[in-house]
């Protein structure tokens, strides 16, 4: 079979997320690559609907190969499995649902749709691509055969060129009045568990820094845990230091990685978590709790928490922000990380996957 | 963070730079020294806990079956008096009259909502009843109260205090966390805690944990097995059992150790410390009378170990049958 074509499949494509990020860069690879790549999605940000098209028009035929974006449950997945096309998956996460029953039911349904999905599609894929080394277990517990892992094509820089200037006044002010800022950047979800961040929070003010400020940028992708975590700050008496200002701009969160002193990440589950390798770049230092496909993110990074009790939290936050040296460290280390994590380095390793997949491929068929 | 003179951003760690993996170490011994000093309550997380719970929606946890049922029974009250007010001229009037130009058809369709619901609702009483008694019976067979498995004194064998140095000198060096269940009046707790381990305890005992607090020692009012299985895997560096691990039934006991073996992360240690089957012949007769299951002899805990995946077992005889046998997860 000679390939001609590599089209994706992306149930939502937002060209400023993670998986439109990915999206976008895969599609730039494969038409480097001789390729000839549409976009195929479920719906997409009005600003890329030139470039997409419905993925019911979708008409494939002799050297089309199909590139699944996996991340969420999508009539897409249904669509695909009963298309004829070879289909090749790149596989983001899907959150378990047992962390979402509590607050919000309707997504725990749909996250376990999503993965009954994906088991679906393990017959029906010659190869996935997984971002993690826990994502590829997953795959392989399903039932996928054949697997390897490249990080996401997402690059740390790409969000602004410039920081906002009244977020960075701001942030700039309050730490001249001595006060650190500690950042968490993440959709307002209960697997990131910004509530366990908020008490260790509270106890790290108690014992060590009276003058800390939490910022936890993130849009609420869950409005009940959102309005737990307001209602949860104000109970404590923290509604003037902890900023949850949602989804932010490209320069406003330049200006939250500018001026942090340590991001802080105790996410119950991440697939690969974008966010670190943000901080990492931008040299904040990193603390992890190490969940997941966290600690795997992070490496050698940064400090990666066993546990997450708030004094242990709260510990590491004063030993990283009080100790010049240990922060100059971790900047070093979270920097050489970030280099190992970024967009070419990715985009190689993703590359020689799919590459190797297309021409085993082509030699089969 | 700005960047600034962070030095080159390449190779291993330069000579006179901060190891991480010491900052770690020295994270943890901040925390046991602010532990033991009793400068952080032992209470703060699980009041912190409290505090947002509070905000949370119901879970299963908490008990909130019967508040759910309280809820959905509330919720099939479903009132057919349409709200007529309004914020536009006439609008109340005009909903008014509407109302009651469609009262038979929403009394119709209300009366048949009404009727799902409450169906709906014995529905689901009937499952929740049949759930009960199956917990009830399931409840004999793998109990950890303490009272239903025989765990009827605080106190425990002289012969297992005993073997308290040879345990804390067996985990000394080891970094990162370790757990002691059931840590009862905190007899290992504090020998862990002495010999500069990061230690803590559980034990369903609320009366008996709260002195531990106050003592500064770190414990916690859990019960054993559901404890163990909340953990992450491979998150823990040791893991010492005893008390219940001699009482329950042969399966608990199994499910115990495997929680245990998957708690511990490569080249940590599981301890089973036992009174051992000739020990528990002295044992107070009302816990053994009470207890479903006995003491295990060590050869028979090696065979269950290395089949939860742990290796190199090693045992320790103490006085009057007693022993530790120790694992190690593979690495």
């Amino acid at each position: 079979m000679k390939i001609t074509s590599v089209d994706q499949f992306i149930p939502s494509l937002v060209r400023r997320d993670a998986i439109g990020s990915h999206s976008l860069a895969v599609q730039s690879l494969l038409i480097e690559m001789g390729y000839r790549s549409e976009l195929y999605v479920g719906n997409s940000g009005p600003d890329l609907a030139k470039m997409v098209r419905p993925y019911a028009s979708y008409k494939g035929g002799e050297g089309a190969v199909a590139l699944y974006q996996a991340s969420t449950g999508s009539p897409i997945s249904e669509f695909l499995a009963a298309r004829p096309e070879p289909l090749l998956l790149s596989y983001h996460n899907i959150t378990p649902s047992d962390m979402w029953e509590r607050w919000e039911p309707a997504v725990a349904q749909e996250l376990d749709m999503a993965r009954q999905q994906l088991a679906a599609l393990a017959g029906r894929c010659f190869h996935a691509i997984a971002d993690s080394s826990y994502n590829e277990a997953e795959l392989l517990e399903l039932g996928y055969h054949s697997t390897s892992v490249a990080g996401p094509l997402v690059d740390p820089m790409a969000g602004a060129s410039h920081a906002d200037p009244i977020i960075s006044d701001w942030l700039a002010s309050w730490r001249r009045r001595g006060g650190s800022v500690i950042l968490f950047v993440g959709r307002i979800a209960p697997n990131k568990a910004q509530h366990d961040l908020i008490k260790a929070f509270a106890l790290y003010r108690k014992h060590y820094e009276p003058t800390a400020r939490l910022c936890l940028v993130g849009s609420p992708a869950s409005p009940r845990y959102f309005e737990a975590l307001r209602s949860f700050v104000q109970r404590l008496g923290l509604d003037d230091v902890v900023d949850m200002p949602g989804g932010v701009s490209g320069e406003e969160l330049l200006a939250y990685y500018e001026h942090a002193d340590v991001f802080v990440c105790l996410s119950e589950h991440e697939g690969y978590c974008v966010p670190l390798v943000e901080a990492m770049y931008h040299d904040v230092p990193v603390i992890s709790y190490g969940s997941s496909a966290v600690g795997e993110t992070v490496g050698d990074g940064g400090l990666v928490l066993s546990f997450k009790d708030a004094p242990r939290v709260a510990a590491a936050i004063n030993r990283v922000i009080g100790d010049p040296v240990v922060s100059k460290e971790m900047v070093r280390l979270g920097r050489r990380r970030a280099q190992e994590l970024s967009l070419d380095a990715n985009r190689d390793r993703f590359k020689m996957q799919l590459k190797a997949a297309l021409e085993r491929l082509e030699g089969s068929v | 963070m700005a960047q600034d003179d962070v030095g080159p951003s390449d190779g291993e760690q330069a000579p006179g730079k901060p190891d991480l993996g010491a900052v770690m170490a020295e994270i943890d011994a901040e925390v046991r020294r602010r532990r033991l000093s009793g400068d952080i309550s032992p209470r703060a997380e699980a009041e912190l806990q409290e505090e947002f719970d509070r905000y949370a929606p119901m879970s299963v946890k908490e008990d909130s079956l019967k508040a759910s049922l309280r809820a959905l029974g509330a919720a099939t009250l479903v009132n057919p008096d349409v709200p007529v007010d309004s914020r536009i001229p006439g609008g109340r009037f005009a909903k008014r009259v509407l109302r009651k130009a469609m009262g038979w058809y929403v009394n119709y369709v209300t009366q048949q909502t009404r009727s799902l619901g409450i169906t709906t609702l014995g529905a689901v009483h009937s499952v929740i009843g049949r759930l009960n008694l199956l917990e009830e019976r399931l409840q004999a067979i793998v109990s950890d109260d303490p009272v239903e498995v025989g765990r009827v004194s605080v106190g425990v064998a002289d012969s297992l205090v005993g073997l308290g140095p040879q345990i804390a000198s067996e985990l000394e060096g080891i970094r990162g966390r370790v757990l002691h269940a059931e840590c009862g009046d905190g007899w290992l707790l504090a020998k862990l805690a002495e010999a500069g381990l990061d230690a803590y305890g559980v034990d369903p005992r609320a009366e008996v944990v709260a002195p531990l607090m106050d003592q500064g020692l770190d414990a916690w009012d859990e019960s054993v097995y559901p404890h163990l299985r909340s953990v992450g895997e491979a998150t823990l560096s040791a893991v010492v059992l005893t008390g219940l691990i001699d009482r329950v039934p042969l399966e608990r006991k199994r499910q115990v150790l495997a929680s245990a073996a998957a708690a511990v992360r490569p080249g940590g240690k599981v301890a089973i410390a036992s009174v051992g089957p000739a020990g528990w012949e002295v044992a107070p007769v009302v816990e053994r009378d009470l207890a479903p299951g006995g003491p295990l002899h060590h050869e028979t805990w090696s065979v269950l170990m290395e089949a939860s995946g742990l290796e190199s077992t090693k045992v320790i005889h103490g006085e009057a049958g007693s022993f530790v046998v120790i694992g190690v997860a593979a690495a």
